[in-house]
């Protein structure tokens, strides 16, 4: 089945994902992204509230109907899959929520909820599947003694590696993370960014990592895109978006984390006011209402995303003047 | 097919053992508080005495209930018949031991099929929505709007006065409320991350409606189910009030109906199956209090 | 020194539970000089925000209630103040923002009339003067074309938009005390910056004390000038802001600090693993022995940390720490 390894485990294009609404209007939650994520490699969808970016998580794992486009995991497009080739192709794509506390079914023991996906999908005898259980327990650095526990027993950050355990359940290609750490305690992030390191290490592991926090999406991805408002207006290696953005809104976000030195307070980027709703979009760039650097260009077409440098592109029309080289 | 489930690499070494807590259910949780409900379990152990009361009394006092035993209108304490005679000479005790069979049994199958009709119809609109939603919430608009008592005694009086037609007519103007608290908290748990979790495993949705949103949605059901008994009890006896009941059957609302007329003459052939009602409901609606006290997500979430 | 605005002693609140009472903040005293913003950073569960409504007097009682201690504002006790006088207070001597600014804003009054009805209530003013000076409000905490915002309805305004109201409101009548409970952990981080601009203009041009509460390093390092680190209801570290960053004394302050990931400017190839706190917090009812709160999940405790709770001791200047590691060391 794993004859070949190809160089990329998700390869997405074109995915459209567009919610009607009642009164006959279209939110566009994610219109038009393309990425691909390279085998073992953790790949960083980042972005604020609206942004998209975990409706084109959903829509990867099928949890979201896409409008349009593909998202293809190995031979299969998730989007079209059905029946078992969709059983199937959920084997290999698995994803670890937000919310610790929303994520585990009250009513089952922490066990069984990591038994699960292996009971669903038939894997194994149920004695291998209950060994695999305990295996996994110890993966994720819980013992198996906790496995009788209920998940309201345990705290905020052991809960988040019992959703971890249930994911690596069915030895997955690629884990989801949708703002794995967003919910916990700053202490308790640490761990479980440690954790997820690790098994990408180990277990050579592919994740698409969602995350508005830069920092964290810095420390875990080897590559990074940058969604506003479902489209994506950056794309690079860790090194090229940060050392070098180009994206004027990727300068402000990186501006705008509040950093712990204390020197750089005033060399800031700031924008203006709040994104505007993905019902009524502008005609221009998405960005071009809340842009310092924004010519009349901006508000009248749409630019596309165009490769600058390496594996480096930006939706920019500015991007190669000199009034948006970043000054070292 | 389980080569893929053993191909993990060698665990790192367990983290040090800690002391590991008795498992507790979320249900055992609510059992624990119930017990310690002074209130609820006075109800409940009241609902016991009636419940047993019914079951074994008939064999026990085999007095025969719609005959009459004695002097017409006897107050109680004045014959061998501890509670009295009705207007025929019946006797009350008899009466209210057969009746609460009758009046309790009406009041368990009406509500089972209160929650039936409402738990199906309410977890299919909240689950699927759209037009499924639209359709099925459209109908229980329409059964919500019919004046009940009237669209009960039409049932009642088309299909003749059976038990079962009468638990039956109880039944189906009763599922409104439930029908709508089911979609309510379908809605809400349709949403949590752990039911998209069980969709990214390849669960069906009948294992999504029946075995994973039901369980986290029933602790409100219970209540609801727990106090249409009640209701249904009370519905019954005024059905009955009203002249529609089960010829063939004494109930507890009948002995009501039957005594009405004769009040002045002897007030307790209307107030001793009263009580009985009154009892029963209170106690019901004390266990519906204690479970929805245990129930309280509030108390629990930590 | 100068003369402290709020000065809390040995504050100690306790709630009641199934198990009993427990002290959810024990022994806390600081002080709040005029103009001064300080911060108070912790985990969930350590006391910080509890700690926020006892200085407006909003403990929730039953089941909690502050069974110690006294909070001095300018010298008068708010623990012992009545009902009313407390609510003089509030709005007035001491506001509050809160960490979501949906569920404090009451949906169905347009944000000018709830700005105006606060301020009319504090100063007693006619309807139209406090209308014009809740327009002013909404001018100055940077909300475009007051005139118009202030007809609309807290849903038609977004996260940040909203936050602005809530400060507005908190500010109109120029309390002496502003505290903020994770006022931006519900909004972007570009809104974010937004809003902690507003924060440092307003705080120039009110003169007002900010207590910032928060569990974001990185908001703590560039908003305020003093920090507290709370730790399962007790302060177990205290200092200038720079001192915090840089030189952490106590290990859980330590591993705070460290524990974050840091956006770099320059990011390797391959990033160190994070520094973690193993464990998690305690809870209030593990707390009945004396050892160190902190000691099951110190790499450097040792026996004196798991027989006594440190005291808080001096360990520079303006600085302490709750360590016994700390006063082992000479000087």
């Amino acid at each position: 089945m794993n004859t070949q390894v190809p160089a990329t485990v998700l390869c997405v294009s074109d995915l459209v994902v567009h919610f009607p609404l009642s009164d006959g209007k279209v939110v566009h939650a994610v219109d038009g992204i393309s990425f691909e994520v390279p085998v073992g490699t953790a790949f960083g969808l980042v972005g604020e509230s609206g942004s998209g970016k975990t409706t084109a998580a959903l829509a990867c794992a099928r949890l979201v109907e896409a409008t349009s486009g593909t998202v293809q995991l190995g031979d299969i497009d998730i989007t079209q899959a059905t029946g078992n080739a969709l059983r199937e192709a959920r084997r290999d794509i698995q994803v670890v929520f937000q919310d610790p506390f929303s994520s585990l079914n009250p009513r089952e023991r922490a066990g069984s909820i990591v038994r699960r996906p292996l009971d669903l999908m038939r894997i194994g005898t149920p004695a291998e599947r209950e060994r695999r259980v305990d295996d996994l327990f110890a993966t994720v650095g819980l013992r198996p003694e906790q496995k009788a526990l209920f998940p309201h027993q345990f705290s905020g950050g052991q809960r988040q590696r019992i959703g971890i355990a249930r994911a690596l359940a069915t030895n997955p290609r690629l884990i989801v993370c949708d703002e794995p750490v967003s919910a916990l305690d700053v202490a308790i992030q640490a761990q479980i960014l440690n954790l997820l390191a690790r098994l990408k290490r180990e277990l050579g592991l592919s994740y698409l990592f969602i995350s508005h926090d830069l920092a964290v999406v810095q420390h875990l991805c080897e590559r990074i895109a940058v969604m506003y408002l479902g489209q994506i207006v950056e794309i690079g290696s860790r090194q090229e978006i940060f050392r070098k953005p180009m994206h004027p809104y990727t300068m402000a976000l990186i501006s705008a984390v509040p950093s712990t030195d204390m020197d750089t307070a005033d060399t800031r980027i700031r924008v203006k006011g709040d994104p505007p709703s993905p019902i009524s979009l502008p005609p221009g760039c998405r960005f071009a209402g809340r842009c310092p650097y924004a010519v009349p260009r901006c508000s009248e077409s749409l630019p596309e995303l165009v490769t600058k440098d390496g594996s480096h592109s930006v939706a920019c029309f500015r991007a190669d003047e000199p009034e948006l080289q970043i000054k070292r | 097919m389980s080569d893929r489930a053993t191909e993990m690499p060698t665990p790192p070494a367990l983290p040090t053992p800690i002391a590991v807590p008795e498992a507790v259910s979320p249900t055992r949780q609510t059992w624990q508080m119930f017990y310690q409900n002074r209130a609820a379990m006075l109800g409940l152990c009241i609902l016991l005495v009636i419940i047993i009361t019914s079951i074994v009394g008939p064999l026990l006092y085999t007095v025969p209930p719609r005959e009459m035993v004695w002097m017409p209108l006897t107050p109680p304490g004045q014959s061998e018949y501890l509670l009295g005679t009705d207007y025929l000479g019946r006797d009350l005790l008899a009466g209210l031991i057969n009746g609460g069979r009758v009046t309790i049994t009406i009041g368990f199958a009406a509500a089972v099929l209160t929650v039936l009709i409402g738990v199906t119809i309410g977890a299919l609109a909240g689950f699927f929505g759209g037009w499924v939603d639209t359709t099925l919430m459209k109908v229980t608009e329409f059964f919500q709007v019919l004046p009940n008592l009237l669209f009960a005694m039409v049932v009642v009086m088309l299909f003749s006065p059976t038990l079962t037609n009468i638990a039956i007519a109880i039944g189906i103007v009763s599922w409104t409320a439930t029908a709508r608290l089911t979609r309510a908290e379908f809605l809400r748990i349709r949403e949590m991350d752990y039911v998209k979790a069980e969709r990214s495993i390849g669960a069906g949705n009948s294992r999504l409606i029946w075995k994973v949103i039901l369980p986290n949605a029933a602790p409100p059901l219970i209540i609801v189910a727990a106090l249409s008994i009640g209701s249904a009890i009370l519905f019954e006896a005024g059905l009955s009030f009203l002249g529609l009941s089960d010829p063939n059957a004494m109930s507890w609302g009948r002995m009501v109906g039957d005594n009405r007329p004769y009040i002045l003459d002897s007030v307790w052939g209307v107030t001793i199956p009263g009580l009985a009602i009154f009892l029963t409901v209170l106690a019901i609606s004390l266990v519906g209090d204690g479970l929805n006290d245990a129930i309280n997500p509030k108390l629990r979430q930590r | 020194m100068t003369q402290n605005l709020l000065s809390v002693q040995d504050l100690e609140i306790s709630f009641r539970t199934v198990a009993g009472e427990v002290q959810v903040v024990r022994d806390l005293s600081f002080e709040l000089a005029q103009g001064e913003v300080l911060g108070i950073v912790g985990e969930s569960g350590c006391g910080k925000s509890i700690t926020a409504l006892s200085l407006l007097g909003l403990v929730p009682n039953p089941p909690g209630r502050v069974s110690k201690g006294r909070i001095l504002l300018e010298g008068e006790d708010i623990v012992t103040a009545s009902e009313r006088r407390l609510r003089q207070i509030r709005g007035n001597d001491i506001s509050m923002v809160f960490q979501e600014p949906m569920t404090s804003l009451n949906p169905v009054y347009s944000v000018g009339e709830q700005i105006a009805e606060t301020a009319r209530a504090h100063f007693n003013s006619s309807r139209s003067e406090a209308w014009e000076r809740a327009i002013e409000m909404l001018q100055l905490v940077g909300i475009p074309s007051p005139e118009r915002r202030a007809h609309e309805f807290p849903h038609q305004l977004s996260g940040g938009m909203r936050q602005r109201v809530m400060i507005a409101i908190a500010l109109v009548c120029e309390p002496k005390v502003l505290i903020a409970d994770e006022p931006t952990t519900a909004l972007d981080v570009t809104v974010q910056a937004q809003i902690f601009d507003l924060f440092r203009d307003l705080q120039h041009k009110i003169g007002a004390a900010i207590i910032l509460i928060t569990h974001d390093i990185g908001v703590v390092a560039q908003m305020t000038d003093r920090v507290i680190v709370m730790y399962a209801g007790r302060k177990i570290e205290e200092g200038p802001v720079s001192a915090f960053i840089t030189d952490p004394r106590h290990p859980y302050t330590r591993g705070l600090v460290n524990c974050i990931p840091r956006l770099s400017l320059d990011p390797s190839d391959d990033p160190e693993p994070l520094f973690e706190i193993p464990g998690v917090v305690p809870s209030p009812s593990d707390l009945s022995l004396p050892r160190c709160a902190f000691a099951p999940r110190c790499r450097n405790a040792f026996a004196l940390c798991l027989e006594k709770s440190p005291p808080l001791l001096p360990v520079a200047e303006g600085r302490a720490a709750a360590c016994w590691l700390e006063t082992e060391k000479p000087g």
